[in-house]
């Protein structure tokens, strides 16, 4: 039965992980929300999207949750009339990111949500481990 | 002891197993709250009467025009899947409050449980004298 607490735990866990990691990604997009690029020819920053995939733990059999990728977000890039930029092109354009940081924002909170909503589950599940444990005594 | 008794505390250890089992599963659903074609499982209801028929004295049939009361089936713990009523864009059909609700649920029965199971044990304790 402790056993089964345990994995109960690692399940959140990975829930946790993930949602770190697309917190982490997220932080970056914002942080480069206004990263342009150094000439040019250059690309500007490019969105991060973190995507998860479902997987199965082959020990217990239960659907732990992983992250599938980091992806670029395709979305064109964005143009700001900046003739003094050394990025400039020859009309004075510069292109900037396609981070859109209330999007952003959106996407912290609902990776909030679900990060606390696991960590409920791992505070149900102490309980009860607890509640065996003291049947002990 | 007899048997009846200690069948009657098998009955809340497996509910309690039950229960263990569930929150393992609504752990799941909410690890994958944000993966894409996701759908919500869930355990098919516990049923105690059941339970509680096997540990019980069954009555035996002497003729064949009686009939069982209660089947004899083992209560399984049998995977479904949970009822949804929103499906996102992604094929994700989690609903966090949903989720939340059945653990908490699934805590405050394990929590009654053993609680039984606590005052059996107290009882016991009394009876041999410590």
């Amino acid at each position: 039965m402790a056993n089964e607490f345990n994995n109960l735990m690692e399940i959140s866990a990975s829930g946790l992980t993930a949602q770190t990691r697309r917190m982490r990604a997220i932080a970056e997009n914002m942080a480069n929300a206004n990263t342009t690029p150094a000439s040019p020819t250059e690309k500007p920053y490019q969105r991060q999207i973190v995507t998860f995939k479902s997987v199965i733990d082959k020990v217990d059999g239960s659907n732990k949750v992983a992250v599938n990728g980091v992806v670029k977000d395709k979305t064109s890039f964005g143009k700001k009339f900046d003739p003094g930029n050394p990025a400039a092109d020859k009309l004075g354009y510069v292109q900037t990111p396609n981070v859109n940081t209330l999007v952003e924002m959106m996407d912290m909170r609902e990776s909030q949500r679900s990060y606390d909503a696991n960590l409920t589950v791992i505070d149900a599940s102490r309980t009860m481990l607890m509640r065996t444990m003291d049947l002990l005594k | 002891m007899d048997s009846g008794r200690t069948d009657l505390i098998t009955a809340i250890g497996d509910k309690m197993e039950w229960l263990a089992e569930r929150q393992r599963i609504l752990a799941q659903n909410v690890a994958n709250a944000d993966t894409a074609n996701f759908k919500p499982k869930d355990l098919a209801p516990y049923d105690f009467k059941n339970t509680l028929a096997q540990a019980m004295v069954a009555p035996a049939v002497t003729n064949p025009h009686h009939i069982l009361a209660g089947h004899h089936a083992k209560p399984g713990a049998q995977v479904t899947k949970a009822k949804t009523y929103e499906t996102l864009p992604s094929g994700n059909a989690v609903n966090l409050e949903t989720e939340m609700m059945k653990v908490s649920q699934t805590g405050m029965d394990y929590a009654q449980m053993s609680s039984l199971l606590k005052k059996w044990q107290n009882m016991v304790r009394i009876a041999i004298g410590k």
